[in-house]
């Protein structure tokens, strides 16, 4: 317990300083063997009557009150937690060649964490699945199977962001992630090849793994998961007739199958495969409209573009103003119309005071077009 | 799984304008309606379920920012694409709060009228 003597001293060396020194202050104010530094900064308020959320005290590095910024812990959580995900998924990839059983109850673990970590704050998870495979692999390790781990894991984000926005059943929606997940395990089976730009090509490189991947899903173990179910999602997924199937929409995993299917359409038109070929999510849109018309329910591609926008969270824009932009937030039903955090002005110049924008309070700014750019997504990767 | 033809309506009080958008958003697949004012504008969409409306500001006899108000009033979810020649920052804002989906100046910029339009067709 903090000395009542003490409180107000505590409280006048806190204000001014940066969060990481408010927390140490307050830490060792409090005796070891007692409560947490934000319960001792608690009490600290409740003394002075400071009407202040002690998250703010301990967490903010500088924002503003009132301004949505993206907290530190979340920063450093989510961006650790899709790390470690990125080096379990490897070594999975590892085991699933070269063993007939693989526990991959850990990997469950991750997708139960994305689920709490989008319902908390989506942001920089949904700007990690947007971060360049070079970033990801100097700051986790090597992926030897990228459409396997890296498309797997940014399939899942988007497949949970829109499950969780759906509401989906706590107790299925993990399901929901691991299918998004494994389901291109059968590509392990596979030399690794290119595919081509166009939608079709994307559409048979998927399909391409049907047989494999249930050769593979048979040496996974998940203690106390249902793998029947998880086998039922992903060979939905590869079932082209079934997913035209508008009668099945009712049916649970066709929902799931549907939603994992048309991320991972999107993920593999929009990431890396070489250098020739990069689609920002715009033209993805595009595309995926003219094409998919025969391919999805439409009610699935409403829902897809409605959730994840056509300027996804954690993408860059040019705007009208010349200036550079990320999309920060989305205005949801106004999709030409996000919320962007300035980065370049017109002259290239980095722009370092977080300069928000929502451009439909602003609209003659627009969006002149996305911009794909490793280096920018990469620098400004912290940047919400 | 066939889909159905979109249906969307131009209000402008220009020719010009309404034959220029009418022949862009054809080559989008779909149907195009035009009026130069907002009565007549009102009218078809009674009697049309339009995907998407385009509408100029500035007209004669009812404005577009009437016109705007009472779509949203009959027509909620319509999306509604306000179009004008003036940058009027106040009145661009003052649209926007009424609901319209989003707001485009001329000269238009057309391949991010092109992703407006679309956008509409895709989500709403």
């Amino acid at each position: 317990m903090v000395e009542p003597s003490l409180t107000s001293d505590i409280i006048s060396q806190i204000t001014d300083k940066p969060a990481p020194q408010r927390l140490r202050i307050v830490s060792e104010s409090a005796k070891p063997s007692q409560r947490t530094a934000r319960t001792v900064l608690q009490h600290l308020l409740r003394k002075v009557s400071l009407r202040v959320n002690p998250d703010f005290l301990l967490f903010n590095d500088g924002q503003q009150q009132g301004e949505k910024g993206v907290r530190t812990e979340i920063l450093d959580t989510s961006k650790q937690m899709y790390f470690r995900l990125v080096k379990a998924y490897n070594s999975v990839c590892d085991q699933l060649r070269q063993q007939n059983e693989v526990d991959c109850s850990p990997m469950l673990q991750h997708v139960e964490r994305t689920v709490d970590i989008l319902k908390h704050d989506e942001r920089i998870l949904m700007g990690m699945a947007q971060a360049p495979l070079s970033y990801i692999e100097r700051m986790a390790e090597k992926i030897d199977y990228p459409e396997v781990v890296y498309y797997g894991i940014n399939t899942m984000i988007y497949a949970l962001q829109i499950a969780n926005s759906l509401g989906f059943p706590v107790d299925k929606i993990n399901y929901l992630g691991m299918a998004a997940l494994l389901q291109n395990v059968g590509l392990l089976g596979n030399d690794a090849t290119e595919t081509g730009a166009r939608f079709n090509d994307v559409i048979e490189k998927l399909k391409s793994s049907t047989e494999q991947s249930g050769e593979f899903l048979q040496r996974i173990r998940i203690e106390g998961f249902h793998h029947e179910s998880l086998e039922a999602i992903i060979d939905i997924i590869k079932s082209r007739e079934t997913v035209l199937d508008q009668t099945s929409l009712h049916d649970t995993l066709q929902q799931y199958a549907m939603v994992i299917h048309i991320c991972n359409v999107f993920v593999y038109l929009t990431h890396e495969r070489n250098s020739d070929r990069v689609v920002s999510p715009t033209d993805a849109m595009k595309i995926m409209r003219s094409e998919m018309k025969d391919f999805f329910h439409p009610d699935v591609i409403k829902l897809f573009f409605n959730k994840l926008s056509i300027y996804p969270i954690g993408t860059f824009v040019k705007l009208s103003s010349s200036e550079t932009a990320k999309i920060v937030d989305i205005n949801e039903n106004y999709l030409m119309r996000p919320i962007v955090l300035v980065v370049l002005g017109g002259d290239k110049e980095v722009k370092l005071n977080k300069q928000r924008i929502d451009l439909r309070k602003n609209p003659n700014i627009y969006i002149k077009k996305s911009i794909v750019d490793d280096e920018l997504t990469e620098r400004f990767i912290d940047y919400f | 799984m066939k889909s159905q033809t979109n249906k969307v309506l131009v209000i402008d009080d220009s020719p010009e304008i309404q034959e220029s958008l009418k022949l862009f958003i054809e080559e989008l697949g779909c149907e195009v309606y035009t009026t130069a004012n907002g009565e007549e504008g009102m009218a078809l969409a009674r009697t049309n379920a339009f995907k998407l409306i385009l509408l100029d500001i500035c007209m004669p006899v009812m404005d577009g920012k009437e016109v705007l108000e009472k779509m949203k009033e009959i027509f909620p979810d319509t999306p509604i694409i306000m179009i004008t020649g003036h940058k009027n920052e106040d009145t661009a804002k003052k649209c926007m709060e009424m609901g319209a989906y989003d707001f485009i100046s001329k000269p238009f910029d057309f391949d991010y009228l092109q992703t407006s339009v679309l956008s509409t067709l895709l989500c709403s």
